[in-house]
């Protein structure tokens, strides 16, 4: 009960509150998507390449949150137009900008002076360390990942569905690719904040994993993986405040556990 | 009057000829069945039909017009296999996607659009299913919700890659049916691996291996002699290379 009277009275759990609310409304919209369009591993290459925008704006002494931002869509624009060229191996340049992004990221955090113990919570993620301008910002991207998507939303589905058709009638096929990777760094952008970036693909794909296997249509899969990504972060915030565990961490582990748990008895 | 004209067309994909010197012509209300080995090039002659690939060589107009403006006027109903079997989607949303263009913002069709597409279901005899989604419909129904979702942007060529690859005897019979019936107002093209079953209903028969050979079976059709029939039917077999 301590606990959740803290939620309420103690700033830093309270921001860690809102930034996992929105964080699970991220889950849902966007990881929903990306479950469907089947591109986890294209959102994976995206969240591990923005340690090299954090490195880079540590070096120069910015923000890192805007140093992520900025590689991210960088990011999603250059895999975008690689996919559209179709001359090199998908699978291959993913890895690269996977790999690539992180070894720039370190080589800009060790020229860095000082002891640099804010690696380990951009990798790792820190909901606890969360301040009200952190939160402003979230809250904007929120805000445009929402709308985007529900301007977007048939034609979203249309390209998802069936490119080739799509482009039949028109339909921006590449804008619209290209403008889906955008809003998943977006939303890798908020999602480091809570687990960091190599729990980012966990927590962007599991609920909405989980939710389709109870839902038939996106929009109940959306709803129902935020609903989840929900629970999931405040479990995972009370049962690390309880055991003094990392909280992103807790939460991967209860999201992963649920989903392949259910996955094998919906298999059986 | 033409609807497609190819005139000398070659397509390469690298550097070997997928296919080679092209030439037909399709009329308005032919049907036509493109019959031939896999990986002769018949996916590849529909692309190019729909503006999918550029020719290496030669010209392509469809309607007359060198330039595609008419794409939409062309329905297409890819090969069901392409796709998802699974994916979260409602049976009338997914046919109502034909409507879509590049300024439809938001998640709602409009009313006029979901009538016409109410229309075309019932007239494919799955008007029951509209609200299901596509992961509870069984391969037929499936492969006619395809073609109603071509049909609902009233499309004047209706292209088929493999229609019935996935479906039973019985239900092979009603979609070609189906499409007998839609030929009265609208040009066909087909891709098939069945040229005997086709020859009932279609006029032309393209054989693609490379190169292309066309077939006019009007002649045949008339003909009541069994055996000049599959006389013919086996020359167009062996040169169709199957």
């Amino acid at each position: 009960m301590e606990f959740f009277s803290a939620l309420f009275t103690v700033s830093f759990l309270r921001n860690a509150l809102l930034a996992g609310l929105m964080a699970s409304i991220v889950c849902g919209v966007t990881g929903s998507l990306v479950v469907v369009k089947r591109i986890s591993f294209v959102s994976g290459a995206i969240a591990h390449s923005v340690l090299g925008g954090i490195g880079i704006a540590y070096f120069f002494n910015f923000s890192p949150t805007l140093g992520a931002f900025v590689f991210a869509v960088i990011a999603a624009i250059l895999i975008s137009i690689i996919k559209q060229r179709k001359k090199q191996n998908e699978d291959t340049v993913l890895s690269a900008f996977w790999a690539v992004g992180m070894a720039i990221g370190i080589i800009f955090m060790s020229m860095t002076p000082g002891y640099n113990s804010n690696l380990m919570s951009y990798l790792f993620g820190n909901i606890l360390l969360v301040t009200n301008t952190d939160l402003w910002s979230l809250l904007v991207l929120v805000f445009v990942i929402i709308s985007t998507v529900v301007v977007f939303y048939r034609q979203f589905i249309a390209m998802i569905f069936d490119e080739e058709f799509a482009r039949l009638k028109k339909i921006k096929v590449n804008f619209l690719y290209t403008l889906l990777l955008i809003l998943i760094s977006l939303s890798v952008v908020i999602l480091i904040r809570v687990v960091g970036i190599i729990l980012v693909i966990a927590l962007l794909t599991l609920p909405a994993a989980i939710s389709r296997l109870f839902n038939r249509s996106i929009g109940g899969m959306m709803v129902w993986a935020s609903i989840l990504g929900l629970v999931f972060t405040l479990l995972g915030l009370w049962l690390s405040y309880l055991l003094n565990l990392p909280t992103g961490s807790v939460i991967i582990v209860l999201a992963g556990i649920t989903y392949i748990s259910l996955a094998l008895m919906k298999s059986h | 009057m033409n609807v497609i004209d190819f005139k000398d067309v070659s397509f390469n994909y690298d550097n070997s000829p997928t296919l080679v010197d092209i030439n037909f012509s399709i009329e308005k209300n032919d049907f036509v069945a493109i019959v031939g080995p896999n990986g002769g090039g018949k996916s590849t002659l529909l692309k190019l039909i729909l503006a999918q690939e550029i020719p290496s060589k030669g010209s392509i107009k469809v309607f007359g017009d060198k330039n595609y403006k008419s794409l939409e006027k062309l329905g297409y109903v890819p090969q069901f296999t392409t796709h998802q079997q699974d994916f979260p989607l409602r049976l009338i949303d997914m046919v109502l996607q034909s409507k879509l263009r590049n300024n439809s913002f938001f998640v709602r069709y409009s009313l006029k659009d979901k009538q016409r597409a109410a229309e075309i279901l019932e007239m494919l005899k799955i008007g029951e299913y509209k609200d299901k989604f596509l992961s509870e419909l069984s391969g037929g129904q499936r492969q006619r919700a395809l073609i109603a979702r071509a049909l609902i942007d009233d499309p004047e060529i209706l292209i088929l890659d493999e229609p019935t690859a996935s479906v039973d005897i019985s239900v092979e019979q009603d979609i070609y049916d189906i499409l007998k019936d839609l030929n009265k107002n609208m040009t066909i093209l087909l891709v098939t691996h069945d040229v005997s079953f086709v020859s009932k209903y279609v006029n032309k028969v393209f054989c693609v291996n490379r190169y292309l050979h066309a077939h006019k079976l009007d002649e045949l059709t008339n003909t009541d002699a069994q055996e000049v029939y599959n006389r013919s039917m086996k020359m167009i077999k062996h040169q169709c290379g199957l």
